[in-house]
């Protein structure tokens, strides 16, 4: 990790659960799994999300050409700014680093269908336009007025921990002030389609997604954002400690015992059958995908719950899983907790979140 | 800031002027360039627009591919893609330059960071079709979409262990890749850099980019009065970096010095630059202030110059505006078209070796100066006596980077 420990200033989420994390954590603190639909075709259990509210924060006529997957972003950099209620003066001293595991799907393929049903001398200009991965951070850039560094990142699994560790630099560096990072994805027919066909499972038993043998996957969609800075201010819910990235075998060394883990399982056996080497003998584990479902950048959803946690002084019991059955404070442990994401080739990331130290 | 000193010990690179880098500078500097037709794909467009294609050189890199993985695990995915392939290609020839075997690379804390744009996107043509018309095609196309991120692959074909991010930040990718790679040794996060960046032609970008209205007829010219817009290219970018104190205690000669990084977004439009150049500006002043130098000291830079009317435009009067009418400024995109995701690297490689060589490159193509960019490109190869360049990228979404290199001394250690 770089010497700088960002703070996480401010929190902005759009799930399954509605929007804000206090919609998230409500959910999680309900131990009610949230609604979900059933995908017509792949009979797949999904959580979609709904970011109608970005009106609150822009005008209609500004979204006219924005889709659905930048809707649930922009709306998340509003939530995240807002709620960590810095006026930000300085726009050319804020960051901006968006990431997502495979980028704008629905435009990705709208293009293509333009394509196909009209002939390549009408390819459409706009869902070209915004099918290029770093519409993420363009537009979040525009409606907000930053210009200090930015980036888009599209790094599968790896997506949440890089963007993390890349925001450290860019603050360390001081090339940035603040950076306002944000992650998520969008829920498509052809994932729906691919994830059947890589023998995901329909169950709706409690145990998603800590059946670490099972796949059980739910595919789900929604964005996170954060605001990070240099230093943490009264109303900071956490710091990044530490950032670690290495294969299966050495992870569990860099796991501190003491530590509470929130793993970013999503019901994919591969990868399922790492994080029960990991949490073997070791407690309490918690994971929270039954809250906001399967999804590549799942890791900044439990990073965004650890931080609330740590800001709570209180871990909920799991309830949807029925895999961590006890609550957990604090008193007794130290306020850190290990966001674990394991990937199906064994490689792991952990983000360690602590107490803001003001 | 940092005491650490960022070098840049190995370069290599593919692309439409060549298959490895002394070919392709030769190429460029006697104003030799290749383009045609795409044959790489197929379009149904009836006036296809030339492009860059890499020559067919790829085949010792798959076999080396197949000498790593097994054919199970080929067929699971790790079968590379042509961005990979090519991201490989450039990437050996950087390693060989910077003399690091690769089992002793192996047990460095080595970071890889790329730039991509088609590398990342899951644009399989035929598996869309056939799923559009419910024909339950088989996955595998998307396997190894999931198995060839760019840094992810790579990092694993080579079995390094550090960071690893893929950026697909469109056009600036490739800078951006090297940018951060130099943040991380900064901030001791690795030891050694594999960074830049690596983009094939496909048909989904050249229609997009038809459909942007943005693609020329004939072969480009940057800055040109009479200019119509970019040709689409293919290849990539790679540099080794590594910390000083690295490269020095293995004797290993610096190429150059990777003294500052710059970036900045315009927050304007979607697509188009903002006209006074305001986030390119910052990130140039950005770039500067880390390598702790003044604009004076810049004695060239290879311009981002797509051939756009408004790229160019906004690109040469925000260079004209900072170091004068009479700046040397070229545009190598006129010899490789426009790589997107590994413009950045390619074109990084390229101002090292400018400052190494002393020479600047013409602009193919440049014929009649625009007083609306003001900057006037050269024709000819030409001398130069500069001890920092910089290389600029510009990108889609109004993001902005700027990569300054300072020349080292022919053979000198850091």
């Amino acid at each position: 990790m770089t010497p700088v420990q960002p703070a996480l200033l401010g929190i902005g989420v759009v799930s399954t659960c509605g929007v804000g994390l206090n919609a998230l954590w409500k959910k999680v603190l309900s131990r009610k799994q949230p609604e979900y639909t059933i995908d017509e075709k792949s009979g797949l259990l999904t959580y979609r999300a709904d970011a109608a509210e970005l009106k609150r924060f822009m005008q209609p006529r500004r979204l006219r050409r924005i889709d659905p997957f930048l809707r649930m972003a922009l709306l998340a950099a509003h939530l995240a700014i807002e709620d960590s209620q810095l006026e930000l003066p300085q726009k050319h001293r804020v960051g901006v680093l968006m990431g997502s595991g495979h980028g704008p799907l629905g435009n990705t393929f709208g293009f293509q269908d333009s394509v196909i049903d009209y002939g390549e001398k009408c390819g459409s200009p706009l869902l070209f336009a915004n099918s290029v991965h770093n519409a993420l951070s363009a537009q979040i850039s525009i409606a907000l007025g930053l210009t200090g560094p930015g980036h888009t990142i599209t790094a599968f699994n790896s997506t949440t921990t890089e963007m993390f560790r890349a925001a450290g630099c860019w603050l360390e560096s001081q090339m940035a002030d603040y950076v306002l990072v944000g992650a998520g994805e969008e829920v498509h027919p052809v994932g729906q389609y691919v994830t059947q066909a890589e023998g995901a499972t329909v169950r709706e038993d409690a145990n998603y997604p800590l059946d670490f043998d099972a796949c059980n996957y739910r595919p789900g969609e929604g964005f996170v954002c954060m605001l990070l800075g240099r230093k943490p201010h009264g109303k900071a819910y956490a710091r990044i400690q530490n950032i670690w990235t290495g294969k299966m075998e050495a992870a569990g060394r860099s796991l501190a015992s003491k530590n509470a883990l929130f793993l970013a399982a999503q019901g994919d056996a591969r990868e399922g059958r790492h994080y029960k080497r990991l949490t073997a003998k070791r407690s309490p584990a918690f994971a929270h995908a039954a809250y906001y479902g399967s999804l590549c950048t799942g890791d900044i959803f439990e990073i965004a719950l650890a931080a609330r946690a740590i800001r709570e002084n209180h871990i909920p019991p799991e309830g949807a899983t029925q895999f961590q059955k006890d609550s957990l404070d604090f008193q007794s442990r130290e306020r850190t907790i290990d966001c674990l994401k394991a990937r199906p080739d064994g490689k792991v990331h952990i983000v360690r979140l602590n107490p803001p130290l003001l | 800031m940092t005491d650490v000193q960022v070098m840049v010990t190995g370069m290599g690179c593919i692309c439409g002027a060549g298959e490895n880098l002394p070919q392709i500078m030769e190429n460029l500097y006697h104003v030799q360039r290749f383009p045609a037709p795409p044959t790489v794909f197929e379009t149904e467009l009836e006036t296809p627009r030339p492009v860059f294609m890499v020559p067919d050189c790829l085949e010792p890199a798959r076999k080396r591919v197949r000498r790593r993985w097994n054919q199970k695990e080929l067929q699971a995915g790790r079968d590379p893609n042509r961005t990979n392939l090519m991201a490989l290609t450039a990437a050996e020839e950087a390693r060989e330059q910077a003399g690091w075997k690769l089992e002793d690379l192996q047990r460095k804390r080595v970071g890889v960071a790329l730039g991509t744009t088609v590398g990342c996107t899951l644009n399989h043509g035929p598996f869309y079709r056939a799923w559009r018309k419910y024909q339950n095609p088989d996955i595998g196309p998307v396997r190894r979409y999931m198995q060839n991120n760019p840094a992810d692959w790579l990092a694993d074909c080579w079995q390094l262990e550090g960071p690893c991010i893929t950026i697909a930040n469109a056009c600036s990718s490739g800078a951006d890749a090297i940018g951060l790679a130099k943040l991380w040794l900064e901030s001791d996060l690795c030891d050694i850099a594999i960074a830049g960046g690596a983009d094939e032609l496909s048909n989904i970008t050249y229609v997009g980019f038809s459909a942007l209205q943005i693609t020329a007829p004939s072969p480009c010219k940057p800055f040109d009065k009479n200019r119509t817009g970019l040709n689409l290219g293919e290849g990539a970018g790679i540099l080794v970096l590594e910390k000083a104190e690295e490269a020095t205690a293995r004797g290993q000669a610096a190429l150059g010095k990777l003294a500052g990084f710059g970036s900045h977004l315009d927050a304007y439009h979607p697509t188009a630059p903002h006209p006074k150049g305001l986030g390119l500006r910052r990130a140039l002043d950005q770039s500067l202030s880390q390598a702790g130098i003044t604009r004076q000291a810049i004695g060239f830079c290879n311009a981002h110059g797509t051939s756009t009317p408004e790229n160019d435009k906004a690109e040469g009067r925000t260079l004209a505006d900072c170091f004068g009418e009479d700046f040397p400024v070229t545009s190598t995109k006129s010899f490789t078209g426009h790589t997107l995701g590994a413009a950045g690297g390619i074109e990084a490689v390229f101002t090292v070796q400018a400052l190494r060589d002393q020479k600047l490159t013409a602009t193919a193509g440049f014929q009649e100066a625009d007083p609306e960019c003001i900057i006037r490109p050269p024709r000819q190869t030409l001398p130069l006596s500069a001890r920092y360049g910089i290389s600029n990228s510009l990108a889609f979404g109004g993001s902005n980077a700027v990569l300054l290199f300072q020349k080292t001394e022919q053979g000198d250690q850091p």
